[in-house]
């Protein structure tokens, strides 16, 4: 394929199809996984009243990982991902 | 089969090509009962509101609370008339407004020696199950019901062991494990099923077979976290008996005090309630009693089981044992003090149930239960439209969907309405008989096809 043409988004078609790969057939899955968790961990914390930085720590990676799913933006998915995950792990091998 | 034998596709396809095939046969031949278990425990995780709800409806307690939950008064009038009680479970109310329960068991009188069969006499005298209701503000009785008939009981059964008694938990158990196999092989081929279509669209406009594969791979990929959770504690809970049995698994807080007397003369020991519920909150300050247990062994003791606020574990497992003669503790079991394996062990249910973050996660399993059993549903239509050609059905591929979609509801049903009208047992008996009927009978159908099938390839 020659390395001159470009899409419409300015990228080679070749690194849009892994870009579309990546996005759709791991980053989306693998947000969704973890949007399960993050929706039960946000109810939970909501229902022990404790609004506190635990909780606003989780509702604002959840609004990024729900913004990374619907702009499908790699950058912000990978973010908030590895992001609630740290944070998930953290607590509860560190604070629980 | 042709004469050439078709190659198997070799390396990563060969392997997706496995996983579909084991997610279309555990789909196809699970999909029902998952459905069914998905349908029923959508609905079974209100079961403790539900329960509320009737009981403050029929028993309404006066409305204003006592600082401790009284009922000396009643517990000695239901001693009096109920000489032999045996296992007396006191369920205390969780909010204002709600009775608390008397759960326990009668002997029943054995019928005259001359009446009774040759296979009987080994067999030991029936208990019968009483309930009373008893308003804790004033210690007054306000009625009783036979518990086993209730709505929720019909939600726990038929979710728990489909109403089935000898095998029902084991299918249910093993209903888990096919949801959990479709659940990891769903994701493992959901990027070759997708292709290029992005989330979430859906193809409109190009049939029923297409719209219900994208919704499928949708709505799959949307709760796979929900559906494994789900599927690995419901395969653990209903298998739980079995595994226990064969790996000799030690239930964590199982505590057995020593016999100090009789049973008569156990039963007959009372205790000030008053005085129980000050030492477990100086014992015991985080324990919100929900049961308690009195003694009816010779162990003379007093069991409290109950919760603490903000723990994710099954209800009622931290508990504080006191001896009747002193209150003083015997056994406490406080769930923050005990190791992984029992927090582990512990957790299973409540994850299940979604017991841990009030009724908005119990909306939020609900919605995933639908989710999961629409999945099965959706599984089956794009099933029968696949093989709509080959198999040449009479009836439309949604037409068969609707009708056994029909006549489960109408079982499910069926069964709850001779439960709470006719009663437990003859329910227990019917839903025995389909349950088996209907397991056996597709187990034959299977069987006779395949062998039908293989006596036409090859004539003797």
């Amino acid at each position: 394929m020659p390395k001159n043409i470009k899409t419409a988004t300015g990228k080679h078609p070749q690194q849009s199809i892994r870009d579309f790969g990546l996005i759709q057939h791991n980053l989306i899955p693998w947000s969704l996984v973890t949007m399960n968790i993050v929706l039960a961990h946000l109810i939970y914390w909501a229902a022990m009243k404790a609004f506190d930085l635990h909780l606003l720590s989780i509702s604002i990676l959840a609004v990024l990982m729900v913004t990374g799913i619907i702009l499908r933006n790699k950058y912000l998915m990978i973010a908030s991902n590895s992001g609630y995950w740290i944070f998930l792990i953290f607590s509860l091998f560190f604070v629980a | 089969m042709s004469a050439v034998k078709q190659q198997k596709p070799a390396g990563k396809k060969g392997n997706k090509q496995l996983l579909w095939t084991i997610h279309h046969w555990a789909g196809l031949y699970a999909g029902v009962l998952i459905a069914v278990i998905c349908f029923t425990g959508a609905v079974a995780v209100f079961i403790p509101e539900i329960s509320v709800l009737i009981q403050r409806s029929k028993y309404p307690v006066s409305t204003v609370p006592a600082p401790v939950p009284v009922f000396s008064k009643s517990l000695e009038i239901l001693k009096e008339k109920y000489p032999d009680m045996k296992g007396l479970l006191i369920t205390l109310p969780k909010t204002a407004g709600q009775p608390a329960v008397f759960d326990f068991s009668v002997k029943e009188a054995k019928p005259e020696k001359a009446q009774q069969k040759k296979s009987d006499k080994k067999k030991k005298a029936p208990s019968k199950r009483y309930t009373f209701f008893v308003d804790s503000n004033k210690d007054l009785i306000l009625g009783s019901s036979i518990q086993q008939n209730s709505f929720a009981n019909y939600l726990r059964q038929i979710h728990v062991r489909l109403y089935e008694g000898v095998w029902g938990r084991q299918l249910v158990g093993l209903g888990g494990i096919a949801l959990l196999v479709v659940t990891v092989t769903g994701l493992f081929i959901y990027a070759d099923f997708m292709k290029k279509q992005p989330y979430p669209k859906i193809r409109n406009g190009k049939g029923l077979r297409i719209g219900m594969a994208d919704w499928h791979k949708i709505l799959g990929i949307s709760a796979l976290t929900f559906n494994f959770v789900i599927a690995a504690t419901g395969a653990w809970l209903g298998l739980q008996p079995l595994l226990i049995r064969w790996f000799k698994i030690e239930t964590p807080n199982v505590f057995e005090p020593a016999i100090r007397s009789t049973a008569a003369a156990d039963l007959k020991k009372t205790v000030s309630w008053e005085e129980v519920f000050a030492v477990m909150h100086t014992t015991f300050p985080d324990l919100q009693a929900e049961y308690i247990r009195s003694s009816d062994d010779g162990s003379e003791t007093i069991t409290i089981a109950g919760n603490i606020e903000g723990q994710i574990y099954e209800r009622s497992i931290n508990t504080l044992i006191l001896a009747k003669e002193g209150l003083a503790p015997v056994f406490k079991y406080d769930i923050r003090e005990q190791p992984f394996s029992h927090r582990f062990y512990f957790v299973q249910e409540a994850l299940h149930f979604g017991d841990y973050g009030g009724l908005a996660l119990k909306v939020l399993y609900t919605l995933f239960g639908l989710t999961s059993s629409f999945l099965s549903i959706s599984g089956f239509v794009v099933y029968f439209y696949r093989t709509e050609k080959k198999m040449k059905r009479n009836w439309s591929p949604l037409k068969i969907t609707f009708i056994y979609g029909v006549v489960f509801l109408l079982l499910l049903g069926t069964i709850a309405m001779v439960s709470t009208l006719a009663g437990y047992t003859l329910a227990a008996k019917i839903a025995g008989y389909v349950v088996n009927g209907l397991f056996f009978g597709y187990l034959l159908l299977r069987l006779a096809r395949y062998l039908h099938q293989k006596l036409k390839k090859e004539p003797i």
